[in-house]
């Protein structure tokens, strides 16, 4: 399966006559856009925003991320189960809208998260402040079933981007990515000499504003399953996880995941990349047991030597991601695992919610609970007022002048276990 | 067919509960988080197992003031690998009492339903994995 990325640079956003890229510059009809993501008849209205790297704009509460992409060669489109058909993607020619994001803004329950600075000491902190977001912020009708209004947000973000991508179908990239994932049988063999490492991928899957998608499915309702790299980067994957801001693995970072990539660049050099192994996280005991049981087999079945494991999440994902640790080392695959830590504001408590002795490989991507002050932005996108009943904000967090106080867990993808994030820990 | 007990503060639970009768299930309500996880520790000695991780969600414990934890209704030795999970999950709790507010009079209403209703709404996707019958 090979999926070639063509990568469109954008330099800027504007609103325009036409949506176009045209060297660089993606210009968006925003009545047209608005059209196309607002067929839902709940919807209202919908305000459109444009928040560009270093402008003195916060956007808050940020939900998803996700990148424009539009599949122009090769079997099935972006997003597959969800606005595309069930059709296996991850293969033939894919172009990305690169330096673009859509994000989606807005309030689902009293209590919200997901604060993105795209200028100050906040915007170091996270990976949306280095791209250009087109923020959707949709009115919706009253009282709406919270469920039924996640997922009219979560849908509306998936149009917007892809009715954005569309719009790099016929366009030239300005550089091609390959990345191949072969059949198992060659991948095993491709590189005898280095060891076979997979990669354990961990989904959120507990139940409202905590779920994620694979081909449209619930992951609640999944065994644990070979997937192919390019599947994910082709958005086999969907987030509908909209709580914990800084560690939730945005549709963004799923079609971007920074294992996946730094595995094919070691790949031939320091490991031979044999595959993808996608698992739930669900709240129920003997489904942690059942899953990690089935990926333990299925890697070793594989003939995998190494695994590096990442969790999406806080709290019972610890548990996991442990007993994980305890089989796949139970088998002879070496584990190396990435996570954020809750340690406390002054990182003297313990770090997470399970332990194991087997787990003694870790690399952290941060503590989300210091406090960081985020001085006021000139605008606001979205509801400010939010701060104070935020993940990671407290009462009191919103001060009259607009200055925030924070723990680093309500700030977007800070600390994403998926090592996105700007953040590590070192032992001194 | 298998029996449990879902402690819980979260009266949204409770309501929830006494609605739909499932008869495998058996609530044991108490006031304060706190008490959940005293009940559920006590419970966890006498012999009870984990069946819900009791962190569910990545609202933070304590931000949450609401959560519900299910256990076996049957008794056996004491299950280390349950007390084991729970005593780690109790670990993280008092991170998060130095990170929220836990004076419940502080909330809105609004915020208080919407907090039982992710409580439930996880506890939902457990309830929804295991064999229950009406």
């Amino acid at each position: 399966m090979k999926l070639e990325l063509g990568n469109i640079n954008i330099n800027d956003v504007q609103f325009g006559e036409e949506t176009a890229v045209n060297g660089g510059l993606l210009t968006i009809n925003k009545d047209e856009f608005i059209a196309a993501i607002s067929d839902d008849p709940n919807i209202l209205s919908v305000e459109v925003d444009i928040a560009r790297p270093g402008e003195s704009v916060r956007l808050i509460p940020c939900k998803d991320v996700i990148e424009p992409r539009v599949k122009v060669d090769g079997p099935g489109g972006i997003f597959p189960g969800v606005l595309a058909d069930e059709t296996i993607v991850g293969s033939g020619r894919t172009h990305v809208l690169k330096g673009v994001a859509v994000v989606t803004v807005g309030r689902v329950l009293g209590f919200q998260e997901g604060v993105l600075d795209m200028s100050g000491p906040g915007a170091r902190y996270t990976p949306y402040s280095s791209t250009i977001n087109v923020a959707v912020n949709p009115e919706l009708t009253e009282g709406l079933e919270k469920h039924h209004h996640e997922e009219i947000l979560r849908m509306m973000g998936l149009k917007a981007a892809v009715y954005l991508g569309e719009v790099g179908r016929d366009v030239e990239p300005d550089e091609i990515v390959t990345y191949d994932h072969k059949p198992l049988i060659d991948a095993v063999n491709e590189y005898p000499d280095l060891p076979r490492v997979g990669y354990v991928y961990l989904l959120q899957s507990q139940g409202l504003l905590h779920d994620t998608w694979v081909y449209g499915v619930d992951a609640k309702n999944i065994l644990p399953t070979l997937i192919s790299p390019t599947e994910v980067m082709d958005g086999a994957l969907v987030s509908g996880n909209c709580v914990a801001a800084s560690d939730k693995v945005s549709t963004f970072i799923h079609q971007n995941n920074p294992i996946i990539e730094d595995l094919y660049r070691e790949h031939g050099k320091s490991v031979n990349f044999v595959g993808v192994i996608i698992a739930n996280e669900n709240v129920v005991l003997a489904d942690k047991i059942r899953s990690s049981n089935y990926t333990a087999e299925l890697a070793a079945r594989m003939g995998w030597q190494g695994a590096i494991i990442s969790e999406e999440g806080y709290g019972n994902p610890d548990t996991d991601l442990m007993m994980h640790c305890d089989k796949l080392e139970g088998k002879g695959i070496k584990l190396v695992i990435v996570t954020d830590e809750y340690p406390g504001r002054d990182g003297a408590s313990q770090s997470f919610a399970d332990v194991t002795d087997n787990a003694d490989a870790l690399v952290s991507v941060g503590n989300g609970n210091p406090l960081v002050t985020l001085p006021p932005m000139e605008k606001v996108i979205g509801h400010a007022e939010s701060m104070n009943t935020i993940v990671g904000g407290f009462d009191g967090a919103l001060k009259e002048d607009g200055t925030m106080i924070t723990e680093i867990q309500g700030i977007m993808g800070a600390t994403s276990g998926v090592g996105i994030t700007r953040m590590s820990a070192r032992a001194y | 067919m298998d029996k449990y007990v879902i402690v819980t503060n979260n009266p949204m639970r409770k309501a929830r509960i006494e609605e739909t009768q499932l008869e495998a299930v058996r609530l044991k309500f108490v006031n304060t988080l706190d008490d959940v996880i005293q009940t559920t520790r006590d419970m966890i000695h006498s012999g009870h197992r984990l069946i819900s991780h009791p962190l569910a969600g990545s609202v933070k414990p304590v931000e949450n003031p609401y959560r519900s934890i299910i256990l076996s209704e049957e008794t056996g030795p004491l299950d280390y690998e349950s007390l084991r999970i729970f005593e780690h999950a109790v670990s993280q709790v008092n991170v998060f009492k130095q990170s929220y507010e836990s004076d419940l009079t502080r909330y809105s209403q609004t915020l208080l339903t919407d907090y039982q209703l992710i409580d439930v709404s996880l506890i939902d996707s457990a309830l929804s994995r295991l064999k229950l019958k009406r």
